[in-house]
């Protein structure tokens, strides 16, 4: 199983998070994943062929 | 001796977190999936970072009272490791046999059923330890379960009214894709985030009382790790037939209905996790679903699915219970 782009950018974003709430506060280190995780599906979301499932999915709900 | 016997029933307890993530990641992601919103490799990736991460921080509410106010006694998981043992393979055999069979059944109700198991055999064959059921706190637990489901489609009824309008006030299709996109996504891993809290906690509560006889060290953050690792891997392992079911086996999904399902279910657990009761993310979610279902109708519900997943969940507390009370009076009686 080969990683992709956004799956090692996930695996660095919670090593990130660990040592912030190692060194600070766990919470931190939790609103940091939780915050990288919104950003990057946020950027994910505009690129045209992850567009097109989630059209296929919207049609599929109003046809539900 | 005791060590060794220990270790066997983190092992077994390992074993209950691995079906944890193999039964309940369609909880969190099936919807998603369903909905034709996240791929499969996206959705596991995820779960693997929230559950986790929801074990380390709130795992130790539910683990605490599941480890030690069930069976009250003179701590006897702690001088009978192998009765938490049995309890816990009994638990996980069950689960695996459902997840086999792509039904979403609740760990947390196989493994309350396996610890009144062992309760009642330590109670009727007394050998080195006094141990008897808390009837009292089972009947609390037993009564957050049976809200569960219907707070669960409350809030997600709720939560679907409420964004329902907005949402189709906005035309440009792009960020509606967005808006719908995202919110499933961040849905999902909020579920996520509930079941490293809550099941994690379940799941780890035998050991809990096992090991707060050997005196270690940060043992809840130890076995709130270890319980996260063992949700994660079942999660990559074993978990595509319950994500099938849950994301499209109960009634078709968009991806409104699938934010408010989840959405609903992880409010609910986060609720009760809060509280320090054991509840179930399946009944949760299901429960959402429904909800969100009858908004359109009982049409769009899958009824038979509906009917095989809740008898399901009556049978699995049931079976683990007697499985658990048969492997203990033959570990105390031999």
């Amino acid at each position: 199983m080969t990683l992709e782009y956004w799956q090692i950018t996930y695996i660095l974003a919670v090593f990130i998070g660990l040592l912030i709430g190692w060194i600070s506060n766990p919470w931190f280190g939790a609103a940091f994943i939780w915050i990288f995780v919104i950003v990057v599906e946020a950027l994910s979301f505009q690129k045209k062929k992850r567009i097109e499932k989630v059209r296929a999915g919207t049609q599929g709900a109003s046809r539900a | 001796m005791i060590e060794l016997v220990a270790l066997a029933a983190l092992i077994a307890s390992f074993y209950v977190a691995w079906n944890i993530g193999s039964n309940n990641t369609g909880n969190a992601m099936g919807t998603a999936v369903g909905a034709n919103v996240l791929s499969y490799r996206r959705a596991i990736t995820l779960m693997v970072i929230f559950i986790p991460l929801g074990a380390a921080l709130e795992g130790y509410k539910v683990m605490k009272p599941v480890g030690t106010q069930i069976i009250i006694g003179n701590n006897p998981f702690s001088v009978l490791p192998q009765v938490a043992a049995a309890a816990m393979v009994s638990a996980g055999i069950w689960v695996t046999i459902q997840t086999k069979r792509g039904y979403p059944v609740s760990v947390h109700q196989a493994i309350i059923g396996a610890l009144v198991g062992a309760g009642l055999a330590m109670g009727m064959f007394p050998k080195v330890v006094t141990a008897q059921v808390n009837w009292l706190r089972l009947v609390k637990i037993v009564g957050a379960w049976a809200l569960t489901p219907f707070t669960a489609a409350f809030f997600a009824f709720l939560i679907y009214r409420i964004f329902e309008v907005p949402i189709r006030r906005v035309k440009a299709p792009e960020k509606l894709n967005l808006i719908f996109g995202l919110s499933v996504v961040m849905s999902g891993c909020y579920v996520a985030y509930t079941m490293g809290a809550n099941d994690v906690g379940t799941a780890m509560g035998a050991a809990y009382a096992v090991s707060s006889g050997l005196n270690i060290a940060n043992i809840v953050e130890k076995l709130a790790l270890l319980g996260a690792i063992g949700v994660a891997i079942g999660s990559l392992t074993y978990s595509r037939r319950t994500l099938e079911t849950v994301g499209s086996g109960i009634m078709p999904l968009g991806p409104l209905t699938a934010f408010a399902a989840q959405l609903g279910a992880a409010l609910t657990v986060h609720m009760f996790t809060q509280f320090g009761f054991p509840v179930s993310t399946t009944e949760a979610i299901i429960g959402g679903i429904t909800g969100v279902g009858l908004i359109g109708g009982m049409a769009g519900i899958g009824r038979r699915k509906l009917r095989d997943i809740v008898m399901a969940w009556i049978s699995t507390p049931t079976v683990s219970l007697i499985l658990t009370f048969s492997l203990t009076s033959l570990i105390l009686l031999v």
